[in-house]
């Protein structure tokens, strides 16, 4: 079978940058190639080459060709034809990918209209139709609303059936599922995988993530710093990883830290118990003649956590773990129910004891960038929490303490008098960490700590949770929709969905049976590199045979 | 949700050499300091040295053309025009820096208020901005000079008045805009009040904002008290203002057109300073705000 | 939408009813006796206590404001004390004047401002980009009663095309009157263009970072058409709220253009009114246009309504 769309030796610089170096691959009718690679590797830019849409600076050589044309030549008023018509993309942002001020309808018609050179009517029947092929039938009535009124799995959908309009030769998919909830995720990817299968397309599938493209993909090729390190067909190329970084990065995928060394007592009197607490928030009234609505974020949920223990809290976003995360570290009081917090509430107490839980409990939050005050030194960041001992430190003992606690996260000393600007992602979260444990707490309430960052630094950063947890004997409380990593590190979990808790166990129990339906969803959802190359395996030898 | 990392640039860095590199780079930055420097100059000079005295009528020397006695001649009460320039410069730059002083002061206490005790007491600060804001702030200027009577210290109230609500509003939108920060989050977990929070992080972090409006306000100032002295209502002779050395051209403009020329153009040189000196911060400051106007 | 609106327009009362509260204490504030002004310094003090009841100066504070907030509902201004002539009567008089004036430099800056802002934004960063915006910069500082009086000497002193003041009315003539409204319009409109130019360009050009761009390139539209179709009308929205703000720079303008130009307008009306004490014209005038500005406003939130979805379901 041969290409219907080719990169040969495409180079692309931006402003004398060079970004991609000679990469080459080939798509067919039919298939996809998945391509991965880690943030900065150059494989959206990839994308936005095959679309001709390459930012402002940009220069490129080499060739990309599709029925005959070199693309890289053609003008833009030529590519106005091919583009949306021949090849089209799907993005990474569904929130932001759609104009707020247009109906979806509209949007979607446009680009009809555009090509077909049809009238509003026939445009608009059409829409119906291309709406339904993805999944979005007319009972949802979404023709005349506007993109904040959908949800994103919804969003995405819209942005797939904008893409395949004029049923193109090729699809371009940049990172689709990224920003979607895991259930979305496999319901949208079950979509691409259909609608390449029955209209033919030859797709080009970009992702971080190896098992969603160990899943998708037939053929995949790995992007490093802007070149094409390997590339194969799927089951056979990551059976034999030959390059140094495909063979890191599939080991990062599917890393695990070192199990916990001695078992946590559960019978110990609890660190952390949280009963029955209940969050809600006053909705905005539809006119002032109804009652007000209540939202109830967190509905009655009641755990605990024993010293030394790892709590995994996952669910998907709006489910309430992080609602639920603010009461426990006592920013907002809960509407119903209690915290106990080594024995003590912490809302009850006087403002003495309550410095005393939180020297106690310190948080890790997920952006490495927000968290932290880019005017303040490392050393000031980090010894901030220090405020809650007052005078009971001398100047020289904060110092000797900021240290202590940067050489124990695997920083220098020296970086105290650095920025945090001049620090990594990764490194941005060590110290995070770092600041976290300068109080020497018992627990550490972590929400999504890993999830900004790249495959390799986030097995980096989850040694370092298992390695303090071991050393320091630290309890955590670790929060994530990302069901791996929860699974790395903790020894017990519970799944919340719509404010409640629906699952709670030992966390290999619950993975490996789980029990209610929600969760059994949820488990399912998640791709599986493993389980994901077992089946390609499978298929390709059939397909050789 | 999502894995790849957020969208907006790391942080600038804050040493002052790299800010001052940048600094010189910018083609804002530096004609709007040159000029802002420069009426500045002329206004400090002129407190204890003019070429003439302005508060002496002469009409023997009346419109004297350019010469090298009177640099750029003189009036049609025979003062000389440079010195009027250089102290119409003083009061301008008095009455912008004191206005927006005001402005500053309780404005920006108001708005952080107000960002930090969100419901009632927003609300009323926020509604109040409002009232001012319906207000067309010359017409109220006009009032109020007119009802305390006319003069430089009831123009600089009048003006301060109306930078309240502005400082309030970027004040408030600033904060506002950094309470999602986990930074504050991570703050009030080490036991800080609000209070210390706002002081040791929510007013560093939005002062480069108030910075950039503080010298966008100077420009508008100095247009206010110059159209209030036009009118009669500002700056009272002796003293000299530009918007009254206008006011006096206009009634020449048949015979002596140059008269008109010199006051305006001290007007635009020192607007148009403070505005290349604020939009040359904002490109230093906050380069995500780079092509916006206030 | 609907909702929306009420809910706006309750918002609208309120102000106003705040707004005419300030006027009136500010003007209670006043130095001086309405009726010693009118009648002059050897009025006989039974005539002038006459004349104090005749205008309801003895009523305590609150029956007066209440009385001028009912008067104003059945359009009854009060009788101008330096006139002698109902305040409505010369409000509706002046405000021909006024009107024509504020309106046609608000036409005026927005029909240059916007094609100037969108061509910029285009051309983003060559060099007749830079050359625009630097001239927009200085149009921004340039003050415009300076530029009145430059006008004023080009095309009345020297060229002699056009009046240098005065306002003959429309009855008398409309070609005169167009004709002596010119100036002061260009005058008003210029610095406000320039300020507006920078403003949709820069609007333009925050819009065109915005990921539907890309998704609307991606269809196949071309540059222009994605200009047109999600750029320019997503970069109203910022735009109108500097057109709302500019109403009001432009009301506040009048008063001193219109005393530059000898219009008869409402700004040089409340000045006059103001040196002259006459507090009741004052009062109402200023009421007016306070009022006016309000409404603009209001019409600018649903106007943004209108065009952003996403604000009609907030209130």
């Amino acid at each position: 079978m041969s290409a219907i769309f080719s990169a040969r030796d495409l180079c692309v610089s931006i402003n004398g940058k060079q970004i991609l170096r000679d990469v080459d691959f080939d798509l067919e009718r039919g298939k996809i190639l998945g391509l991965v690679g880690e943030s900065g590797s150059g494989k959206s830019m990839s994308a936005l080459s095959a679309m001709q849409l390459l930012p402002e600076g940009a220069s490129q050589s080499g060739e990309l060709s599709f029925e005959g044309k070199n693309l890289t030549r053609a003008s833009d008023p030529e590519m106005t034809h091919i583009r949306g018509k021949d090849i089209s993309m799907v993005f990474q942002e569904p929130m932001t990918a759609l104009n707020p001020i247009r109906t979806i309808g509209d949007q979607v018609a446009e680009g009809l209209r555009w090509h077909l050179r049809i009238s509003r009517k026939e445009a608009w029947e059409q829409t119906i139709d291309v709406l339904e092929r993805v999944g979005l039938g007319p009972e949802y009535g979404l023709m005349d609303r506007f993109p904040h009124q959908l949800s994103g799995g919804q969003r995405q959908r819209v942005v797939i059936a904008i893409a395949i309009a004029c049923q193109p030769k090729v699809l371009i998919a940049d990172e689709p599922t990224t920003a979607l909830d895991v259930t979305v995720q496999a319901q949208i990817l079950t979509l691409l995988k259909d609608i390449v299968k029955k209209e033919q397309m030859a797709m080009l599938l970009i992702s971080h993530d190896l098992a969603v493209v160990a899943e998708m993909a037939d053929t995949v090729a790995i992007m490093k710093d802007g070149v094409i390190v390997e590339d194969g067909p799927t089951g056979e190329l990551f059976d034999n990883l030959s390059h140094p970084y495909s063979q890191k990065l599939f080991e990062a995928s599917n890393h695990v830290p070192v199990p916990r060394q001695e078992p946590v007592d559960e019978r110990a009197q609890p660190l952390l118990k949280v009963s029955n607490v209940l969050r809600q928030y006053p909705l905005s009234r539809a006119s002032i003649f109804t009652r007000r609505q209540w939202h109830r974020a967190v509905q009655h949920v009641s755990f605990s956590v024993a010293p030394r223990q790892s709590l995994g809290l996952v669910g998907e976003s709006g489910c309430g773990k992080s609602t639920l995360a603010r009461t426990i570290l006592g920013l907002t009081p809960p509407d119903g129910g209690s915290i106990q917090f080594l024995g003590k509430d912490p809302f009850a107490v006087s403002r003495n004891d309550r410095r005393d839980l939180q020297l106690g409990m310190q948080a890790v939050f997920q952006d490495p960038y927000g968290s932290f005050d880019p005017r303040h030194t490392v050393e000031r960041t980090v010894s901030e929490p220090l405020h809650l001992m007052r005078s009971d430190l001398s100047r020289e003992q904060r110092r000797k303490r900021v240290h202590e606690v940067l050489e124990s996260v695997g920083l220098a000393s020296a970086d105290a008098n650095k920025y945090p600007h001049e620090f990594s992602g990764g490194q941005r979260q060590r110290i995070a960490i770092a600041r976290a444990l300068v109080t020497n707490p018992s627990l550490i309430v972590a929400d999504e700590p890993v999830s900004a960052l790249d495959v390799s630094i986030r097995a980096q950063i989850l040694d370092l949770f298992a390695d303090l947890r071991d050393r320091l004997g630290m309890a955590y409380l670790f929060i994530s929709h990302d069901l791996s990593v929860v699974q790395a590190i903790t020894d017990r979990v519970i799944v919340m969905n719509a404010g409640r808790i629906v699952e709670e166990g030992p966390t290999g129990e619950v993975f490996s049976n789980p029990k209610h339906p929600y969760t059994r969803m949820l488990v399912s959802a998640v791709p599986d590199l493993n389980e994901a190359l077992r089946k390609r395996r499978k298929k390709e030898n059939k397909d050789t045979q | 949700m999502n894995q790849e990392l957020p969208s907006y640039p790391p942080p600038a860095k804050y040493d002052a050499i790299s800010i001052w590199r940048k600094a010189l780079r910018s083609r804002s930055f530096v004609i709007g300091a040159v000029l802002a420097l420069f009426v500045l100059i002329a206004g400090v000079t002129s407190i204890f040295w003019t070429p003439y005295a302005i508060d002496v009528l002469d009409v023997s020397q009346r419109l004297q053309p350019m010469s090298s006695q009177y640099l750029f001649g003189t009036d049609q009460y025979g003062r000389d025009i440079l010195s009027m320039l250089m102290a119409g410069a003083r009061t301008s730059i008095i009455v912008a820096l004191i206005a927006v002083g005001i402005g500053m002061l309780i404005g920006v206490p108001l708005g952080l208020l107000a960002a930090a005790q969100r419901g009632l007491l927003e609300e009323m600060v926020m509604r109040t901005n409002d009232l001012i804001f319906a207000f067309p702030s010359l017409l109220s200027a006009v009032l109020i000079t007119s009802i305390f009577g006319p003069g430089t210290i009831n123009a600089v109230i009048a003006i301060g008045i109306f930078n309240i609500p502005v400082f309030a509003r970027v004040a408030r939108g600033g904060a506002l805009a950094l309470s999602g920060r986990e930074f504050l989050l991570a703050a009030r977990l080490s036991g800080k009040s609000t209070f210390l929070i706002t002081v040791e992080h929510v007013i560093p972090n939005i002062a480069n904002l108030l910075i950039v409006q503080a010298s966008i306000q100077l420009s508008l100032a100095i247009l206010a008290e110059a159209g209030l002295s036009y009118l009669g209502l500002g700056t009272q002779p002796p003293m000299a203002s530009w918007g009254r050395m206008l006011y006096e051209a206009q009634t020449m403009v048949a015979f002596a057109p140059q008269l008109a020329l010199y006051p305006g153009f001290a007007i635009i040189f020192s607007v148009l300073g403070f505005n290349l000196l604020g939009d040359g911060l904002r490109d230093l400051l906050d380069p995500k705000m780079r092509r916006r106007v206030a | 939408m609907l909702w929306f609106a009420f809910l706006r327009l309750i918002g609208l009362l309120t102000t106003l009813l705040a707004a005419s509260l300030v006027i009136f204490v500010v003007l209670e504030v006043l130095p001086g006796d309405p009726a010693e002004v009118m009648l002059g310094l050897n009025a006989q003090p039974d005539t002038l206590a006459a004349l104090r009841a005749e205008l309801g100066l003895n009523a305590p504070v609150t029956t007066r404001y209440v009385s001028w907030i009912l008067g104003m509902f059945q359009g009854d201004f009060g009788i101008s004390y330096t006139y002698s002539v109902p305040v409505s009567e010369l409000i509706s008089e002046r405000i021909q004047v006024s009107l024509p004036l504020a309106a046609g430099s608000l036409i005026l800056s927005t029909l240059i401002a916007i094609p100037v802002g969108v061509y910029s934004a285009r051309h983003h960063g060559k060099i007749i980009d830079t050359g625009i915006m630097s001239v927009a910069q200085i149009g921004i500082a340039v003050p415009n009663f300076w530029i009145a009086i430059l006008l004023v000497y080009v095309f009345a002193i020297v060229l002699r095309i056009l009046p240098s003041g005065g306002f003959p009315g429309w009855d008398v003539s409309v070609l005169g009157s167009l004709q002596a409204l010119l100036l002061p319009v260009v005058a008003l409109a210029l610095p406000q263009a320039s300020i507006l130019a920078r403003v949709m360009r820069s609007a333009l050009l925050d819009v065109l970072h915005e990921d539907y761009i890309r998704t609307a390139r991606a269809k196949g539209l071309s540059n222009k058409a994605t200009l047109w179709r999600h750029g320019v009308r997503n970069a109203l929205i910022p735009v109108l709220t500097i057109l709302g703000l500019q109403f009001s720079f432009l009301i506040a303008g009048t008063v001193i253009i219109e005393n530059l130009f000898y219009l008869p307008g409402l700004g040089r009306l409340i000045f006059q009114g103001i040196t002259q004490r006459d507090l009741i014209v004052v009062r109402s005038s200023v009421m007016l246009l306070v009022a006016l500005t309000i409404f603009v406003t209001f019409l600018v939130d649903i106007a943004y309504a209108a065009i952003d979805p996403r604000l009609r379901r907030r209130a």
